[in-house]
């Protein structure tokens, strides 16, 4: 059977002023079927354009280059939607149309695409709201998105994102603009829908530890590229990334409000084309005269991948396990 | 519209009246030119000037003139013209037709060559047709209006015969063929103003999550770009088509006199050379009344279009 | 009609501005005038019966009662609603019966005028035109305190003494009777207006003119039809005429280009020479009495100085002034007589010259020149010539500021004398140089010489006797004279005589202007 998702050799190109940037570059990835993939990065590194490439909304400007996208085994063209797939987006102010009432989201594609009748578009708009769990959705079905809290608004885009039956659902960071009460309540709405409908996640955040509660194998991505992949318990457990490492330790805990990486030395690099060798090497304090020359993922001992080549090292280090939770 | 944002708003289209009222009057009173002499001309005897100075009330104390002039004004009462011996409201009544016409014809031809230039503009930011749809509209700009008439008059209505050379009347069908060139050249003087302001405010909807979204989930193109970009895009575009409603109708001044409309602006013209001052006075209460009319209408439409200012926390600025 | 003049200039000045924008702009608009394009204001024959005309002006007509007229716009209709017991002959410089029979018969020593009326003249409504209407008319003008009452102003009397007999009699023997009574001051109304009020009747009124009211929408247009009562036979030939307003010269033009009107007035003078040779339509310049001029307020001092004023004569090139603003549609002017003007003479005129002006100064109060103000309208014409005296000017040493008034205020500043020296103008409203000559000169005439203050006892005496004579030799050697003496007084110092240009169709027949402006549209026929 053909997996959900398979993202193979994608580079996503941005040509600019001083030369093409590749905010994506070169990402192969798998949504095998039902269940939820994660994949954190810090701001900028390319996984929300990586989502948007695989959507076919990248913004005005961005371009695929190489690498194909296939959902269920049929190649998707990254140009336009494929309608295969939906998307919800981190701030859910701007992801719902502010001139546009609750209703008219979610019954929008039934009704304008699928053909479905005034009557039954309705209905379904108001059976999908309450599936996401939004109590009183006859009334709130009237009600235009700033009437609304940022909870019910982003169960509202989740709603409208269902009305056109995805199997795969591509969330990009839509738990960080809500309080954390709020946002694990998402994560088990959104575990409910997975369970229940059979549907396919990829899940972009960068907050590792909120990945640990939902996912089942997380990709970790820097610079444009996938720097190690595997289950989230080897992910987590035994980071085989320095990169991984850093995300770890600088995590938000339960008792931290503030959800910003902040203690990872350096920036990310420019992501200009072709860099030889490893890309976090400048601000990793692991580095060594190999990593000018590192490859691509590459197994390590506990069977996950990571493109570092000191990987074994930090996985017989990290044996001990990181406190996450 | 909370109520004491309205009542405020209210009083204040009041005061603008109310120092429209007085400031004209002072004006028209107190710039030089007898009014007596404007009409009868330079040659007519000073018996004949003060004749009419008299029976104008010109000699009275200004004061007294202005609260004559309130007495009336309160009643809809505007006076006389002094040049045409007909009352202020006839004269004006007659003249504000073509002119409302003019201005409704220009806002609707500016929204219907705005749309498609700003949509084609904004289809591709920075491209070649960008570029063209932001710059060709300027040259209109350079240009001074009754030259771009003049040039319009010359091919369309000299050499190709498709619309008259200006004037006004007949059927209602003749009438709007009349109009369509005046407007045009009225259109075209804002529509670098408008095609700006809504390219913009739809490159910034269409950069904006919800239509990613919408099309990712598989809502239509047309609908996409109906719905999500043009709805959002009108809110701003309207405001800016709204605040150059002032600029429009102060156009068709020109646009008036090159055309031969005989609408409101001529009149005013005419009546300000020759110091009619009743006419002048009363026009320039119409005018803003009307502009003070556009911007109200302008915010009910704003209105119409965001639901965010209907209500809510979001109070109306 | 001096009371048109700050219009008529307005419309012009604009125009020539937008005109050089066009053409600056629209390469192709004008056309190179050919060898066949002369311009024959008889063009097209005896004009055969019907068709509309459609004349676009500058302004709207503002009323019908031919009392309260005052603009070209007012007037034009008087004479085609309106009959008067004169009316101007075709070459506008003297008067033929109309609704009288034949000249009046001056007794007692020219005091006493009877005027016979024709038996055969009716107004629009029927009834028939006597002389108690003549009358009542006459006297309604006189006593009206309006603008152009002034004109009758030199009658005692007007008595009907049988119903086809008029006698009118006059304090002195008046030289100027026959002439005013030619102009649409006196036009004949029904006596008593038919019972109505003046607003009830103007709004419909009664005539005997070629033509009746039809349509009349403020500010657009006026349409008159024929009147099917007219006593001359087989006149008027158009059943009806229209007076479309029109503010811009250029679209006037392109509209009579476009065929959408026959008649257009007030063209631009750089126009016309390549509008003349078009192949529908042509252009041409009438001789008329508008006169441009400076004016010197002798209470301010240097002018109160003749070797001032005598100076500025000569160091002004009239003719340069002429060619920079009218471009070949008028003269540089001499006499404050116009040619088309009866008794308007030739007097030795000093030329321009430089070295001859500086002589003169040299002889004043003032040999090395002196500041001056120089009041103008907003006009862009004005403003031309205004720079061109400023320039001239300062090679004599009178250094010129120059201060633009509001078109609507100038006549005002110039009637309180609050000016150094001021461009100006006058246009006649009657084919007689009374009108002029004691407006301009006479100091007790109401406009104090012209809002000058000159004043000179032997001019006065002279137009004084001019007006009283009813020997046209007497008044040709009085009038002479003035002229001699005003070329050596400059009280006013004419500048340019300037014609009137219109543009209209070939169709158009037996298009003629007179020099009072005034078209014969009776006259006037169309080519199917």
């Amino acid at each position: 059977m053909n997996p959900l998702l398979e993202v193979d050799g994608l580079s996503v190109a941005a040509p600019g002023r001083r030369g093409t940037t590749y905010p994506v570059r070169d990402v192969s990835l798998t949504v095998e079927g039902r269940g939820t993939v994660g994949v954190v990065g810090e701001s900028g590194c390319g996984k929300s354009t990586l989502l948007r490439a695989i959507a076919g909304v990248l913004p005005r400007g961005l371009r695929a280059v190489e690498g194909t996208v296939r959902v269920d085994g049929r190649e998707v063209d990254t140009r336009r939607p494929s309608g295969e797939v939906a998307m919800i987006f981190q701030d859910p102010m701007t992801g719902l149309n502010p001139v546009m009432t609750v209703g008219e989201h979610v019954a929008e594609v039934p009704r304008r695409r699928d053909g479905l009748g005034r009557r039954a578009a309705h209905d379904l708009a108001v059976h999908l709201l309450q599936e996401v769990g939004i109590e009183d959705a006859e009334h709130r079905v009237d009600a235009y998105p700033h009437e609304l809290s940022g909870g019910l608004r982003q169960r509202v885009l989740i709603a409208a994102a269902l009305s056109g039956s995805p199997r795969l659902l591509l969330c990009d960071e839509p738990t960080t603009a809500l309080d954390v009460t709020v946002q694990a309540r998402f994560v088990a709405l959104l575990g409910r829908l997975v369970e229940d409908r059979g549907l396919g996640v990829l899940y972009v955040t960068h907050d590792l530890p909120l990945l640990g509660t939902m996912c089942d194998r997380i990709d970790v991505m820097y610079a444009g590229q996938v720097v190690e992949r595997g289950s989230t318990r080897e992910v987590l457990q035994h980071p085989a990334h320095p990169y991984t490492e850093a995300l770890l330790a600088a995590a938000p805990r339960m008792d931290s409000r503030r959800a910003r990486l902040v203690s990872i030395p350096g920036r990310p690099p420019v992501l200009l084309a072709d860099t030889a060798g490893c890309r976090f090497a400048p601000r990793c304090p692991h580095a060594v005269d190999a990593c000018d020359a590192a490859g691509p993922l590459g197994p390590g001992t506990s069977g996950h991948e990571s493109a570092c080549v000191r990987r074994d090292e930090l996985e017989a280090r990290s044996e001990r396990g990181v406190a996450w939770r | 519209m909370a109520a004491p944002s309205a009542r405020r708003r209210l009083a204040r289209a009041l005061v603008a009246v109310a120092l429209v009222v007085v400031v004209t009057f002072l004006f028209i009173h107190i710039v030089p030119g007898d009014p007596a002499r404007a009409i009868l001309g330079p040659q007519a005897s000073p018996d004949a000037v003060s004749a009419l100075r008299d029976r104008l009330g010109l000699d009275r104390p200004l004061l007294a003139q202005f609260l004559d002039y309130l007495s009336h004004a309160v009643r809809g009462d505007l006076g006389t013209s002094v040049a045409e011996g007909v009352s202020v409201t006839s004269l004006m009544v007659g003249r504000a037709a073509p002119t409302v016409a003019l201005v409704l014809c220009s806002a609707i031809l500016t929204v219907v060559l705005t749309v498609p230039l700003a949509a084609l503009a904004a289809r591709r930011p920075g491209s070649l047709v960008d570029h063209a749809v932001r710059t060709v509209p300027l040259l209109g700009l350079g240009l001074p209006a009754f030259w771009f008439a003049l040039v319009l008059i010359q091919v369309f209505a000299v050499r190709l015969g498709w619309f008259p050379a200006g004037g006004y009347g007949g059927s209602p069908l003749q009438s709007l063929r009349a109009l369509v060139l005046p407007a045009l050249v009225t259109a075209v003087s804002i529509l670098p103003f408008t095609v700006q302001s809504l390219r913009v405010a739809m490159i910034e909807a269409a950069d904006a999550d919800f239509v990613a979204a919408a099309r990712a989930r598989g809502v239509p193109p047309w609908r996409v770009l109906r719905r999500y970009v043009f709805r959002n895009a009108a809110v701003p575009a309207v405001v800016v088509l709204g605040l150059n409603m002032g600029w429009l109708v102060g156009n068709t001044l020109i646009v008036e006199k090159v055309f031969a409309i005989p609408g409101v602006g001529a009149l005013l013209v005419d009546a300000t050379l020759s110091r009619d001052f009743p006419v002048v006075q009363g026009l320039a209460l119409v005018i803003a009344l009307l502009v003070i009319g556009t911007n109200l209408a302008t915010e009910l439409v704003r209105i119409g279009l965001d639901p965010r200012l209907r209500h809510g926390k979001e109070s109306l600025r | 009609m001096l009371a048109t003049s700050p219009w008529k200039r307005a419309l012009l000045a604009v125009t020539s501005v937008v005109a050089v924008g066009l053409v600056a702009g629209c390469g192709g608009a004008a056309q190179a005038p050919d060898a066949s394009g002369g311009v024959s204001a008889t063009a097209g024959g005896t004009p055969g019966a019907g068709g509309d005309l459609v004349l676009v002006q500058a302004k709207g007509t503002k009323t019908l009662d031919p009392v309260a007229a005052v603009s070209p716009e007012d007037i034009a209709p008087m004479y085609e609603l309106y009959d008067t017991l004169y009316r101007l002959s075709d070459d506008g410089r003297t008067l033929d019966p109309s609704l009288a029979t034949a000249a009046p018969v001056a007794s007692a020593g020219g005091t006493v005028w009877t005027i016979g009326l024709r038996t055969d003249a009716t107004f629009s409504d029927g009834t028939p035109v006597t002389a108690a209407d003549v009358a009542f008319s006459l006297d309604r003008a006189r006593t009206s305190k309006s603008a152009f009452s002034f004109l009758l102003g030199g009658i005692d009397s007007v008595t009907a003494s049988d119903e086809h007999t008029v006698v009118i009699k006059t304090p002195e023997p008046s030289a100027t009777l026959v002439p005013a009574l030619g102009s649409w001051v006196a036009s004949i109304l029904p006596k008593g207006l038919a019972g109505k009020t003046d607003d009830a009747f103007f709004a419909a009124p009664v005539g005997s003119g070629p033509f009746v009211l039809g349509t009349w929408e403020r500010g657009r247009s006026l349409r008159l039809t024929k009147n099917a009562r007219y006593w001359q036979p087989g006149k008027p030939y158009l059943d009806a005429i229209q007076w479309n307003t029109v503010p811009d010269a250029n679209t006037r033009v392109s509209q009579v280009q476009g065929g959408q009107a026959d008649v257009a007035s007030d063209v631009p003078f750089s126009q016309v020479a390549s509008l003349k040779a078009g192949s529908a339509v042509t252009a041409g310049t009438f001789p008329a009495t508008y006169t441009s001029m400076l004016i010197f307020n002798q209470r301010h001092a240097p002018f109160a100085d003749v070797h001032v004023r005598r100076a500025i004569a000569r160091a002004l090139d009239r003719e340069a002034i002429t060619k920079s603003t009218l471009y070949g549609a008028g003269r540089p002017a001499c006499s404050l007589l116009p040619p088309a003007m009866p008794f308007a003479a030739t007097p030795a005129c000093p030329p321009f010259d430089v070295a001859a002006a500086k002589a003169e100064l040299a002889r004043s109060a003032f040999p090395q020149g002196f500041p001056v103000e120089l009041t103008i309208d907003n006009l862009p014409e004005s403003s031309t010539t205004a720079q061109i005296i400023q320039a001239e000017l300062a090679a004599i040493g009178v250094t010129v500021k120059i201060k633009v008034v509001d078109s609507g205020e100038l006549y005002t500043v110039y009637g309180q004398q609050a000016y150094q020296m001021g461009l100006a103008a006058w246009a006649s409203d009657i084919p007689d140089p009374d009108e002029q000559l004691s407006f301009i000169l006479d100091p007790e005439a109401g406009g104090n010489a012209y809002y000058t203050g000159y004043s000179d006892a032997k001019v006065t005496a002279l137009i004084k006797q001019a007006r009283s004579s009813l020997d046209p030799a007497a008044r040709t050697a009085a009038y002479a004279q003035v002229q001699d003496i005003v070329v050596q007084d400059v009280p006013q110092l004419p500048l340019s005589y300037r014609d009137n240009a219109y543009v209209w169709r070939r169709s158009v027949q037996q298009f003629a202007v007179n020099p009072m402006g005034v078209i014969d549209l009776a006259a006037v026929g169309v080519q199917e």
